[in-house]
């Protein structure tokens, strides 16, 4: 072999060499196809039947390829099995996988195994609620259910007349794609669910018995056609001819995995057993389907307490998620009035400066008064003081400017920058003067009441007069008519 | 089974209102009401806790309620009234109610299965027990928590424990006074008992209890006797002794229980279809043993009737605090968006005000 390969030149070597890794390196990183996948989901819908121990690390090697599914598969099998409290637990873990998108297949996958473990626990309410939630889903039922249906609880989610169309359309896929097991399933669940007298009903049962006697796939399918027939036959009042029927099978059906069909077939030989006095095979069978019963009773038992435990969390967690909701609208409108009571403040202390700056000058710039007028306009107060005509009560800054024929503000200004006060100020200042004038050089004014103090000197309101009397003397009229008295 | 229970209940309504608040005539109406006219006992208790101001009162009022909802099968009102109760009694720091309740929840849980609940509550009132003696005419309570504790290890199929806690609760029991109802209960637990020790194989000792009880002439005990019946004929059939199980099986009148028990009813199929088998009797197996299909399918029923029921209560009852929840934090979040309304537009105005000046 050496002597061979020394014979191989070197360039043609390092070539082959080459070529041999690359095929290696592809052949290591792509091991899976899509059709071994589809071979590998295959083998373990078919082993969850009948074959817990090889199911176990099928299940485990499809987890590495894909989680979810193998999931999906395992809470399948779980209840396929009978075991709806693990069911339970996988499913929830399932759930936290589909929950991220309502949308996802998976989640329309956990709905649709949550509502054949509530119709297998006989929580109608539940199962009414999911079923109205599966219908209006967007994926397509038919395909999911073909690849599901594989258990005939399965069917029961859907009503009738769906399932004979599903499990219709599920045979002929089956049928194109060689799949004999699945179809020797879907033959039997479509002749039960039909009536036993239908024509396609007996015509299901016999492909089903003929895909059997050719392929023969095993004892579960064997036994699954058999326990079909033999009901037929208990029913027609035959027990010989369903003992015949099931009778071969008696040690080999307490390995099957699916627990429905397991109870079914042992209370179907106890009764050809007992219809035909075959004593011993008749003790077996009561035996095994009591145990059996027995034992599915105490798990759904177990399991339905688990799912009203679950149902009541998920209500807890919805009205959790309804506080959350509303605690982030409160903290929305918050912050919304945070926002709006910050933008207020920032708006007029720092837009509205500008422009107030600006009003200002084009205030100041509206007072730039001619000299000319400045002059007149002082020249007119000068007349108005000496003519005493600030004692009438008319007197405004508008009639005044009027009087003076100029602009109030003009006036305002003059008076301001001459008189160092404001109008009013100016003007009841002159009032008070007037007052205390006249009370100093006539006695006789000394002896008039507050009041008519008031009026003489233009002010309609007593307590004004007295207000302002006290800010320019620093003594009320009282007191400063007191002083002058003493 | 439900029965079983029902009897040890009336025990708690009875001393629990023999607490001395018989000046209240209603309270005694309501307590006497509690098996023959539950709905009327459920009004007057629920007008009762309505109205009561003291809380010796209510807690009255709302275990006679609990007992009531619990002949009815209400089973989720009784799953809350029961969970108030805690608390009421936990705010008051009243401990025997506190174990009261706590029992009578484990109880409603065992009744539906739910043995993780039960044992949780029955732990709780456990622990209570322990750490507060109870007075010697309280000591039912005890007894009452013990037995609940061991048919919820009888039904998780851990009868060694069961059985030690049967035996703790018939302890309890025979250091009461020997009044009808402490016999009654003693006998049930006796059968309770029997049936574990059967399953673990020590059929001589359950064949005793079972005797004890068949012999008893205690009329308390009603059909449930008839526990104990199924219970000696399952031994007689196990021994191949057909003659003395067909003598105890022509004792036992299924009418009697029929419309009442169908775990004891599937049970009597079952021992009728085993007797038929191995006397060859064939066509009798068949009839009983379709009898027997037909009573699983009927536990099943109502086993799933009264899961359902809890159910749909429970749906109902987060509907209704959903929809509270939602107007609630709608009148909130209106009033919030007034107020803060108001308030930027009044902060508005004041800086705009001052921003003038």
């Amino acid at each position: 072999m050496i002597a061979r390969i020394k014979k191989i030149p070197v360039n043609l070597l390092t070539e082959r060499i080459t070529v041999f890794l690359c095929v290696f390196i592809f052949a290591f990183y792509t091991p899976q196809t899509s059709n071994d996948v589809g071979i590998l989901r295959e083998e373990i819908l078919d082993k969850m039947q009948y074959n817990s121990q090889q199911l176990e690390p099928l299940l485990k090697y499809y987890a590495k390829i894909s989680p979810a599914d193998a999931q999906i598969l395992r809470v399948k099998s779980l209840l396929i099995k009978g075991d709806y409290e693990e069911a339970m637990t996988r499913l929830l873990a399932l759930k936290q996988l589909a929950t991220d998108d309502k949308k996802s297949e998976i989640f329309f996958q956990y709905q649709y195994l949550y509502a054949e473990l509530c119709q297998a626990l006989g929580l109608t309410s539940e199962l009414k609620n999911i079923r109205i939630e599966l219908q209006n889903s967007q994926f397509s039922k038919r395909k999911t259910f073909v690849d599901l249906a594989i258990d005939k609880t399965s069917f029961e989610v859907f009503v009738p007349s769906e399932r004979i169309i599903i499990l219709k359309s599920a045979i002929k896929d089956y049928e194109k794609a060689g799949n004999s097991k699945a179809m020797i399933q879907s033959e039997i669940w479509l002749s039960e669910l039909l009536n036993k007298n239908n024509a396609e009903s007996i015509s299901s049962r016999h492909s089903a018995w003929d895909l059997v006697s050719i392929n023969k796939p095993g004892v579960y399918y064997e036994l699954l056609v058999f326990n079909s027939l033999s009901k037929i036959e208990l029913e027609k009042n035959d027990p010989q001819a369903a003992f015949d029927f099931l009778k071969n099978f008696r040690s080999s059906a307490s390995d099957i995995s699916n627990i429905g069909l397991k109870a079914d077939y042992y209370k179907n030989l106890a009764k050809a057993s007992a219809g035909i006095n075959e004593f011993n095979m008749l003790g077996l069978a009561n035996e095994a389907y009591f145990n059996i019963i027995q034992n599915i009773d105490s798990k759904k038992s177990v399991a339905k307490a688990m799912l009203v435990n679950h149902i009541n969390k998920m209500n807890d967690e919805k009205l959790a998620a309804q506080q959350q909701m509303f605690r982030y609208i409160y903290l929305t409108i918050i912050v919304i009035f945070i926002f709006a009571v910050i933008l207020i403040y920032w708006f007029t202390k720092y837009k509205s400066k500008p422009a107030k700056e600006a009003s200002a000058s084009t205030e100041v710039k509206n007072f730039v008064i001619p000299d000319k007028t400045e002059k007149r306009i002082l020249n007119k107060l000068d007349e108005f003081e000496k003519s005493q005509k600030y004692i009438q009560k008319t007197v405004s800054l508008k009639t005044l400017a009027l009087q003076f024929d100029t602009n109030p503000k003009y006036l305002s200004e003059v008076v301001n920058k001459h008189k160092n006060s404001n109008f009013n100020t100016y003007i009841n200042n002159l009032r008070i003067d007037y007052i205390v004038d006249k009370i100093r050089q006539d006695t006789e004014y000394r002896k008039y009441k507050v009041s008519y103090l008031a009026e003489e000197c233009g002010f309609s309101s007593h307590s004004l007069f007295t207000t302002i009397f006290k800010n320019r003397m620093n003594l009320s009229p009282t007191e400063f008519l007191q002083k002058l008295n003493e | 089974m439900r029965a079983i229970l029902n009897i040890i209940l009336m025990l708690f309504a009875f001393t629990l209102f023999g607490q001395k608040t018989e000046k209240d005539k209603q309270l005694e109406e309501a307590t006497s009401l509690i098996f023959t006219n539950p709905e009327k006992s459920v009004q007057i208790s629920t007008r009762m806790l309505q109205e009561a101001k003291d809380y010796k009162t209510k807690i009255i009022a709302l275990s006679k309620l609990v007992n009531a909802q619990m002949v009815l099968g209400d089973i989720s009102q009784v799953i809350r009234n029961c969970n108030q109760g805690i608390e009421m009694a936990k705010e008051n720091e009243d401990k025997i109610n506190q174990i009261r309740f706590l029992s009578m929840l484990g109880n409603q849980y065992q009744q539906i299965n739910m043995n993780a609940d039960a044992k949780k509550n029955l732990d709780e009132a456990e622990n209570l027990i322990n750490a507060t003696p109870l007075p010697k005419d309280l000591l039912f309570i005890q007894g009452n928590v013990y037995n609940v504790k061991g048919i919820v290890f009888k039904s998780e199929l851990n009868c060694e424990f069961s059985i030690k806690y049967f035996d703790k609760a018939l302890d309890v029991y025979n250091r009461l006074p020997a009044e009808d109802v402490t016999v009654t209960n003693r006998l049930l637990i006796d059968i309770q008992k029997a049936h574990c020790l059967e399953s673990i194989g020590k059929i001589q000792e359950a064949e005793k209890l079972y005797n004890e009880v068949l012999d008893s002439k205690d009329n308390g005990l009603g059909y449930n006797k008839y526990f104990a019946s199924v219970g000696m004929v399952d031994i007689y059939l196990k021994r191949k002794d057909l003659d003395r199980a067909e003598q105890v099986l022509k004792t036992i009148n299924v009418k009697d229980f029929i419309q009442y028990d169908s775990e004891l009813t599937s049970q009597y199929y079952r021992l009728m279809a085993q007797n038929s088998y191995l006397r060859k009797n064939f066509k009798s197996y068949l009839y009983y043993f379709d009898k027997y299909n037909g009573s699983l399918l009927q536990i099943s029923k109502s086993q799933n009737e009264m899961i359902e029921k809890l159910v749909i209560d429970d749906n109902a009852n987060y509907i209704q605090k959903s929809n509270k929840a939602v107007m609630m934090n709608l009148i909130i979040i209106s009033i919030l968006i007034i107020v803060l309304s108001l308030l930027v537009l009044f902060f508005y105005r004041f800086s705009v005000k001052k921003t003038a000046e």
